[in-house]
């Protein structure tokens, strides 16, 4: 039954991870604005008019 | 998570939007067209709009206009190539800049204008416009755009000057330029998400470490895996205990150094507890503790927390009179007209001021027709004529030609900086006490009766039970629910004003407004709409060059009609007119001889309009030459609904009163419309606004008040509850513990029960908290909690009543029609 002790060193381990992946998130700055990536997103990249 | 809240500000263009169906409309501003103004297929209201469009085309950002239907802003007044020439001063521009290299500086600009997705598109796009724009980002939230230029390509100025031309004029104040611009990033948001997380992360882990011994009821077969669990529990709790719960901590604290027990303090001696005796029981042995319910609870507290905080990021309560003066004047420096910053202006310099440019400090006028709109500064609202020699005050607005004046006073010790210190040192709020924390109060005693009976019960009969017993008394009988209750309740309430346009300070404001008994009204702006878009023109065609000559006599008349009817009119070319001779009939009208053409504007008798009414003082007719041409219609004075609030308040019991800056002119028409309903008063300054709200207080009244511009501030302040009512966001507003959009004035009764029906809400989950607490203070007494009923009750009763908060809040709203 040892695996179980393995099992919740790896379940932390990966729980960890997520928490490290969030705490990375809000530092970068992608929690300070909710609403204006959301509508950045949808403009479209278009090329400059040929002459 | 609580995306839901993603409320956006829509202040003011939504209404705009509907009042322009009937007529053509521009196609870059969506204003009508009175004169069209053709491009290709395409029709514009003025040529403003028109370069705007022809820039944007060429750049080929018309996607633009694809986005939202007519989103661009409409540049008023002739655009003036000097007006930003202050942001060529090296002080100015390191004050402004967040961020500077050799070749890239990051410059943040607050664009109140900023109103749909276009505005995002064109705003980001701005390096296609200008190479010398590195990139830009907005945020449509903080209604802010981060620009990176190079400034070996261009400018301060030029980037300043590009956003104003295409109608996104920064808003550069004096205020901005004092607070250094640092602007607040908030740095709470991300330490409040970081504890959030780990908080999260930690209760997650120690629920499902908890689960094994639940289902097995305690006696984990295997050796050693429970007390790794256990260990494993003990070491994730650390970091809630130390970092997740420190505001509680530190509100707690704060609150005991004050003498106040306010509600953090039992939740404090909660928290000690289950977390003292879970690590009591790890440490010795003897059981597995309540690390879940422990945890569990500070991470709904700090959730409920972060929902009642989330605020207006885009609007600003604690303005002063800083953010009402522009930083650049015109100055007249080596017999040269040069923009320099207000800062820098010094005592008895000459300073130029053209149409609707503010004084910047006391003067003396020494050339030019001036005629002073001091509205925002008293309240009146009538122009007021300055003959040379004579003293201006700062706050004035300019209304006509160029003139000149010369600086008698540093802005510093200007009139109305004094006046806003005596006013804002006088009117300052004494915190009110949440009716929360009385509860909690009653919570705490009965709380410790409890405990203490438990006490007394098993030192007598069992002293084995003796330590369980009572701490479990207190680990259960936590008032956290009645804080989540609170929270989530007023968080909702915030929202649903926020939708309704009622934009709340903080949450603190419901209770305020809930107790209220008298309310205050401001006239001038506050009742009154200050939109120009109120008035038409209705009769024969005026050409262009009538127009300029009906402008420019309605601008040298000081009655309220001719000011309204001279401010709805466009400014065009402006051809150098000289009027030869100027008369004003009081009550009548004005006449006025321009280039050998007679003009009148009055009364219908008064222009020689046969078949014309007098509809009680709202119709501006015209005459050239002895020919009636038509009237100016100023329509709809007052706010949509109003005398049926006043009606309505009034049959409620509220006090109602009226405080006007301006002379009694309506005087006879409000009482007409109200009656003794309302308490009429004219000829207020505001000081006299200020003493009039603390004599009511004095008397026992409740106060809220309702005004707009800075003659109003003192008043705002010292009243329980000081609204600012406002046409558009990008307007000033004094210093305030609520903003209000003037078109939803009529709500206010609506507004007044919601806050009302709070007290109700919260009562209901406390009640429902109580029940819960009965249950498990059941268990505790007999000291038979355990951890698994702890695990179960403590979440199921948290989550219950942040759905029962939230589903209140929605409800009510809907039944008072918000």
């Amino acid at each position: 039954m040892s695996a179980l002790f393995l099992l919740i060193g790896i379940s932390i381990l990966v729980a960890g991870g997520f928490l490290v992946a969030f705490l990375w998130s809000v530092k970068s700055g992608q929690y300070d604005d909710d609403y204006t990536p959301s509508v950045r997103m949808l403009f479209d990249n278009e090329t400059k008019k040929e002459a | 998570m609580l995306s839901s809240a993603n409320v956006y500000l829509d202040f003011n263009f939504t209404n705009y939007q509907m009042a322009k169906q009937t007529s053509i409309s521009c196609y870059h501003c969506g204003d009508p067209c009175p004169e069209q103004i053709l491009h290709e297929d395409k029709v514009f209201c003025c040529t403003g709009c028109k370069q705007v469009y022809l820039l944007l085309d060429e750049n080929n950002l018309c996607t633009y206009y694809d986005i939202d239907k007519n989103p661009g802003i409409k540049v008023k007044g002739k655009f003036r190539s000097d007006r930003f020439a202050y942001l060529d001063d090296k002080e100015v521009v390191t004050k402004l800049i967040q961020f500077e290299s050799p070749d890239y500086v990051n410059v943040t600009f607050s664009l109140p204008q900023m109103h749909c997705s276009s505005c995002i598109y064109l705003l980001e796009n701005l390096h296609r416009i200008e190479s010398g724009v590195i990139s830009s980002t907005s945020s449509f939230q903080r209604k802010e755009v981060l620009v990176s230029y190079n400034p070996k390509q261009i400018s301060l100025r030029k980037v300043v000057e590009l956003l104003a031309f295409i109608g996104y004029e920064p808003n550069i104040t004096l205020q901005e330029f004092r607070s250094n611009n640092t602007r607040k990033k908030d740095p709470d948001r991300r330490s409040k998400l970081f504890k959030i997380g780990i908080t999260g992360f930690c209760f997650g882990n120690i629920m499902m470490l908890s689960l094994p011994d639940y289902l097995a009821g305690g006696h984990i077969a295997e050796s050693g895996l429970s007390e790794t669990f256990v260990w494993l529990s003990f070491f994730l709790s650390l970091p809630v205990l130390f970092y997740g719960a420190s505001d509680i901590f530190n509100q707690a604290w704060a609150g005991l150094r004050r003498g106040d027990l306010n509600i953090d303090v039992p939740i404090v001696l909660a928290i000690l507890m289950t977390f003292g005796r879970s690590y009591y029981e790890i440490f010795t042995g003897t059981g597995t503790g309540f690390l879940d319910s422990g945890t569990g609870i500070i991470f709904f507290m700090i959730i409920g927390r972060w929902f009642q905080g989330m605020t207006y990021d885009s609007l600003e309560f604690e303005r002063d009179y800083h953010a009402y003066f522009p930083l650049g004047v015109t100055a007249i420096r080596n017999g040269r007209e040069c923009n320099i910053p207000l800062t820098k202006l010094l005592n008895g310099e000459t300073v130029v001021l053209r149409n609707d440019e503010m004084i910047p400090a006391d003067a003396i006028l020494k050339e030019g027709e001036a005629l002073i709109d001091y509205s925002f500064v008293s309240g009146e609202n009538r122009t007021v004529p300055v003959l040379v020699g004579q003293i201006m005050y700062a706050g004035g607005k300019q209304t006509g030609g160029r003139i000149e004046l010369q600086i008698i006073k540093e802005p510093s010790q200007s009139y109305i900086t004094e006046l806003w210190n005596k006013l804002s040192l006088k009117g300052r709020k004494h915190e009110k006490e949440s009716f929360v924390h009385p509860w909690s109060r009653y919570f705490t005693i009965v709380l410790l009766s409890i405990a203490t009976l438990t006490f007394t019960y098993w030192s007598i009969y069992d002293t084995s039970k003796l330590f369980p017993a009572v701490t479990a008394v207190l680990i259960v009988a936590c008032p956290c629910s009645l804080l989540l209750t609170a929270t989530f309740s007023f968080g909702g309430m915030v929202r649903h004003f926020g939708k309704n346009k009622l934009y709340l300070k903080n949450a603190s404001v419901i209770e305020s407004i809930s107790t209220i008994d008298t309310i205050v009204f401001d006239k001038t702006g506050t009742l009154t709409e200050s939109d120009i878009s109120s008035v038409h023109y209705e009769g024969d065609e005026l050409s262009g060059n009538e127009k300029n000559m009906v402008r420019k006599v309605a601008a040298q008349s000081s009655h309220t009609l001719s000011k309204l009817v001279y401010a709805s009119m466009p400014e065009e070319m402006e051809k150098e007119i000289v009027t030869e001779s100027f008369e004003e009939i009081s009550g009548k009208g004005v006449s006025a001889i321009i280039n050998q053409q007679q003009i009148k504007l009055g009364s219908s008798s008064y222009a020689g309009y046969s078949n014309g009414v007098d509809s009680e003082g709202s119709r501006v007719y015209v005459n050239i030459n002895n020919k009636s041409k038509g009237f100016f219609e100023v329509g709809n004075k007052y706010r949509d609904g109003f005398e049926e609030l006043i009606k309505t308040l009034s049959e409620e019991g509220y006090d109602l009163h009226l405080l006007s800056g301006d002379n009694d002119a309506e005087k006879l028409r409000l009482s007409m419309m109200f009656g003794d309903r309302m308490k009429l008063n004219f000829n207020v300054n505001p000081s006299e606004k200020l003493s009039y709200i603390e004599e009511l207080q004095s008397k026992g009244a409740i106060v809220m008040m309702l005004g707009d511009g800075i003659n109003d501030s003192g008043a705002l302040l010292q009243s329980d509850v000081g609204i600012a009512v406002n046409d558009h966001s990008s307007r000033f507003t004094p210093a305030c513990d609520a903003i209000l959009q003037g078109t939803n004035l009529k709500k206010l009764k609506a507004f007044i029960n919601y806050a009302k029906s709070a007290k109700g809400m919260i009562a209901t989950g406390f009640v429902v908290s109580i029940l819960y607490n009965i249950i498990g203070l059941s268990f505790a007494v007999q000291g038979l909690l355990s951890p698994l009923v702890a695990a179960i009750l403590m979440p199921a009763s948290s989550i219950t009543l942040v759905l029962l908060a939230t589903a209140l809040a929605s409800w009510k709203a809907r039944q008072q029609g918000l």
